[in-house]
């Protein structure tokens, strides 16, 4: 490829905090981000996610005590056109006077000392090339579609090889099919370039799919970084669980080693080394199985099945238990298929049960 | 000082810099001296008395006065709205080349010299004048009515019309076209959508139209000054009669006071609740819910509207052709002298050639500090910017006499009057809440993230203003200084002021020969001003039509 290697700068949060007039939106960030990492912000509606990435970028000042280091370097006193941070845009934030190789120039011309003219029309080519935009130098962004502005925005975003690129919620306008190809792309630039990313999302699919590591926001603050697997498979909280992938959730009592239920024909292998209290566990759908006999599973629910959808590779069961919680299972179309109505037992071994809250607080 | 007051200024530094200069421009020349006028009603006598505002109220003269003043004011104000009203629904309903000419009458009359407004009224109203004659000719006896009030709320209608018909026009193009068909369909007739949906949600305009309106005649000179008589005399004439002749400047103080105090009551409770002065100039435009037939009755209302607006302007055209000095009607013989006598008389090309010098340093002035402050608005939170808005629009509600008088008194101090510094500065008090508002409606529209952008991809500060934030608001900025140039350019009463022999404006120019001599010089100075702005807006109106295509 022609656009050169950079390798990715390191990022450093401590202790990162946002106030306005008083209100905390973002307390207590700490966040440790390797050269040439991609790192996914995931999170609901007004968890914190864009404040961060303002804060990095620069465009808002963290309270007093939060500390950014870039390369070991801090970011206190470096103003946001200093930082040599590409970033893309919601909205793309596109100059609307400039056609589409004014807008990748425009960087490069800011750089001191300024790159001759052919320099910066050959670094342009390569970029346009790498978004397979080649044949769109001249139009002005309105003369675009939405998934070619986005991806003009990315070429102006890294054409002048920053380190970081920050990218939030960029494909959130775009359409499925769209998003997907892009998200491709996207993985496809950060191989090639190795730049440390980090990408703001709502959508978990896109999360699990794209990242190295995900930051899960809540409330304005980190309820947990992992991998996409680690996250999946260990969530540290049932907000965690239920914002990742498809949950069965189970609130009761820890006594001795053994969770109970309150009520319903139940039956749970012992959680050892957990303390009395109050607890939740979870087991993901594709772990659950279904069987007319329980006597064989470490746990097993009664459920009434409320819905039966079957979609191809799999079946997907719903059924509501004593206690009046919905259930989900999903399992290979080849086994039993019950009705809606029937009364089964939905199983699972020892090993896929998490417990995701627990003691008093929980 | 307080920590949090020092944090205030700290965080703030950028928008206090950028406000700076208007800030210290308006105390310096607008606001200091309209506090020295307030005090100079309470000198003469022994020191601290109200003996002016005491003489003020037992004059039964002088209360006639402030009644009538306020009669015409209230008169001029009503007559706006209800033949103005019909008009900018019209042009709320309407599109494409249509809602072009309907606009261009209205922004035509709005650009059009007052003066050669007011000298156009004169030469109808007076006797032998036009409507003086054409009465005759028909075979009654002859109507004069310059010199009534009548004739002076004629007048002054019809040079307020556009400042009542925009903002109603800016107010009902903002209605969500589909309210009505909401309310259609659940079952409202027309007349109950229009009278519990449209007029409602055209209040703003009413209510910004109705200030302003009564505000400016309330303070208003030209037309009370030369249609008017001595008889029937308003509160501005009479500030300026105190001043210029009987040398009573405490008693004309008090006669300022009462008339911006009467400003207030009204402004006041008004900005309350309303963005008074933000409708003056924004023209937002959507095709929903336009087009399509409208009434007859509309059509014929607006065609009469057309006539009022622009006829009266016209009557200068014949006048200036005259072989003798005679403003008699029709004319007599045909000559170019006139236009010959503008251009050569040292009088008249002198006076054109101050006025556009100043207009233009007017222009400049004004823009750059209204692109400060609008910068400065972006960045400040909403209780600052209504500040910084109320601040720059105060200008427009403080009556033309009551800054002449203040700019006045302060120039003698700085010994700037009569000169073109003088001018500029004075100009510039008018002209800035009307170039502010394009300009900071247009700052305050533009995006963030552009600026954010341009951060991240390196640029400076003044990079990003230069090749960002300037090209994208060139639009508002032009239609900001296009509005400046005029408002300087059509100055009269600071003008009379500041001015002085041998240093003129243009329309100083032209009172002064209205006031003094028949002389047809101004007809032609006014007809070559009335065809200059005709093509200024037609060309304007083109322009868009094409652009908008
Ligand atoms: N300039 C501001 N003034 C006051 N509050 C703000 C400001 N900017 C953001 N907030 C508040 O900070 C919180 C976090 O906002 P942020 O934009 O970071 O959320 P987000 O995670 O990006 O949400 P979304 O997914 O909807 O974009 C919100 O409650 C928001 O209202
Ligand atoms: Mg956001």
């Amino acid at each position: 490829m022609a656009m050169q290697t950079t390798r990715g700068a390191a990022l450093n949060l401590h202790d990162l905090g946002k106030s306005y007039g008083g209100l905390k939106v973002l307390e207590g960030v700490n966040l440790n981000v390797a050269p040439g990492e991609f790192i996914t912000f995931l999170g609901p509606s007004g968890s914190g996610k864009t404040t961060t990435l303002n804060l990095i970028a620069g465009f808002v000042d963290p309270d007093a005590g939060g500390r950014m280091q870039l390369d070991g370097r801090s970011l206190a006193a470096v103003p946001a056109h200093k930082r040599d941070i590409g970033v893309v845009f919601q909205n793309y934030a596109l100059f609307p006077h400039k056609t589409v190789r004014e807008n990748i120039a425009f960087p490069l011309k800011q750089r001191r000392p300024r790159p001759d003219a052919s320099t910066i029309a050959k670094k342009v080519d390569q970029v346009l090339q790498l978004v397979h935009l080649e044949a769109y130098g001249d139009r002005r962004p309105d003369q675009l579609s939405g998934g070619q502005q986005q991806r003009v925005a990315l070429a102006r975003a890294v054409v002048f090889e920053p380190k970081l690129l920050l990218l939030d919620e960029p494909l959130g306008a775009l359409d499925k099919r769209l998003r997907e190809s892009l998200q491709l792309e996207l993985r496809r630039i950060h191989r090639e370039l190795g730049v440390t990313i980090i990408f703001v999302t709502h959508d978990q699919d896109e999360a699990l799919t794209l990242s190295d590591r995900i930051v899960v926001f809540r409330e304005g603050a980190v309820e947990q970084i992992g991998t996409p697997a680690q996250l999946y498979n260990n969530p540290g909280s049932e907000f965690v669980a239920t914002f990742l992938g498809d949950s069965n959730i189970f609130s009761g009592t820890v006594r001795g080693g053994q969770f109970t239920l309150d009520q319903g024909e139940v039956r749970f292998a012992p959680l050892e080394g957990t303390p009395d209290g109050v607890a939740k566990i979870m087991v993901r759908p594709e772990n659950v199985n279904l069987s007319a006999d329980p006597a064989a599973a470490a746990n097993a629910v009664r459920v009434t099945v409320g819905d039966v959808v079957f979609s191809g590779a799999t079946l997907r069961v719903e059924g509501v238990d004593a206690s009046g919680a919905q259930l989900i299972a999903r399992t290979r179309t080849d086994g039993v298929v019950p009705k809606i109505g029937d009364s089964v037992w939905f199983c699972w071994d020892r090993a896929s049960t998490r417990l995701v809250a627990s003691g008093s607080g929980a | 000082m307080s920590s949090g007051s020092q944090n205030f200024l700290a965080r703030n530094k950028g928008m206090l810099m950028l406000m700076a200069p208007i800030v210290a421009f308006l105390a310096v020349f607008f606001a200091w001296p309209v506090v020295l006028v307030l005090t100079h009603s309470f000198d003469g006598g022994e020191a601290g008395t109200f003996s002016q505002y005491n003489e003020f109220f037992t004059s039964s003269t002088y209360l006639r006065i402030v009644v009538r003043t306020i009669w015409v004011a209230l008169l001029v104000t009503g007559l706006c709205l209800l033949i103005g009203y019909p008009y900018a629904y019209l042009m709320a309903r309407t599109k494409g080349w249509t809602l072009a000419i309907l606009t261009g009458v209205v922004l035509l009359s709005f650009f059009t010299s007052v003066m050669v407004r007011s000298f156009a009224w004169i030469v109808m109203l007076q006797r032998n004048g036009i409507i003086d004659n054409f009465v005759k000719w028909l075979g009654f006896e002859g109507l004069v009515l310059r010199g009534t009030t009548t004739g002076v709320t004629a007048a002054m209608v019809q040079v307020m019309l556009p400042f009542m018909i925009l903002p109603l026009y800016s107010a009902m193009a903002g209605i969500d076209k589909r309210l009505e068909r909401a309310s259609t369909s659940l079952g409202a007739t027309k007349w109950t959508t229009f009278r519990d949906i449209w007029f409602p949600l055209s209040m703003p305009g009413v209510i910004g139209g109705s200030v302003i309106v009564f505000v400016t005649s309330l303070g208003f000179y030209l037309i009370p000054g030369l249609v008017g008589s001595p008889s029937n005399q308003l509160l501005s004439h009479l500030i300026y009669s105190l001043i210029n002749t009987v040398l009573n400047i405490p008693l004309a103080s008090a006669a300022s006071v009462i008339m911006l105090l009467m400003a207030l009551l009204v402004v006041l409770p008004a900005m309350m609740r309303f963005d008074v002065t933000g409708s003056i100039s924004s023209r937002f435009y959507s095709e929903e819910g336009r087009g399509g037939r409208q009434s007859p009755w509309l059509w014929i209302w607006a065609g009469l509207v057309i006539a009022l607006l622009l006829v009266p302007s016209l009557v200068v055209i014949p006048l200036s052709f005259p072989e003798n000095r005679s403003f008699a009607f029709p004319p007599e013989g045909f000559s170019w002298r006139w236009y010959e006598n503008f251009f050569s008389s040292r009088e008249w090309w002198g006076a054109f050639i101050t006025s556009l010098q100043v207009a233009i340093l007017v222009t400049f002035s004004s823009t750059i500090l209204s692109v400060l402050a609008g910068l400065a608005l972006r960045r400040s939170s909403t209780r600052m910017r209504t500040m910084i808005r109320a601040l720059v629009l105060t200008p427009r509600i403080v009556p033309g006499v009551i800054i002449a008088l203040a700019v006045y008194g302060l120039f003698l101090d700085w010994r700037l009057n009569i000169t073109t510094t003088g001018f500029v500065i004075a100009h510039t008090i008018m002209a800035l809440p009307f170039a502010f508002i394009p300009i900071a409606a247009t700052l305050e529209q533009f995006d963030t993230r552009f600026e954010q952008a341009a951060a991240s991809l390196g640029a400076s500060r003044l990079t990003t203003f230069f090749q960002i934030i300037l090209p994208l608001i060139s639009t508002g900025m032009m239609t900001g200084a296009l509005f400046a140039f005029v408002i300087s350019f059509d100055e009269v009463v600071v003008s009379l002021f500041v001015g002085g022999v041998g240093m003129r404006t243009l329309p100083v120019q032209m009172f002064r020969s209205v006031a003094n001599d028949i002389d047809p010089t101004i007809a032609a100075a006014s007809t070559m001003l009335l065809l200059l702005t005709a093509l200024i807006v037609i060309a304007s109106t083109i322009f868009t039509q094409r652009r908008n295509r």
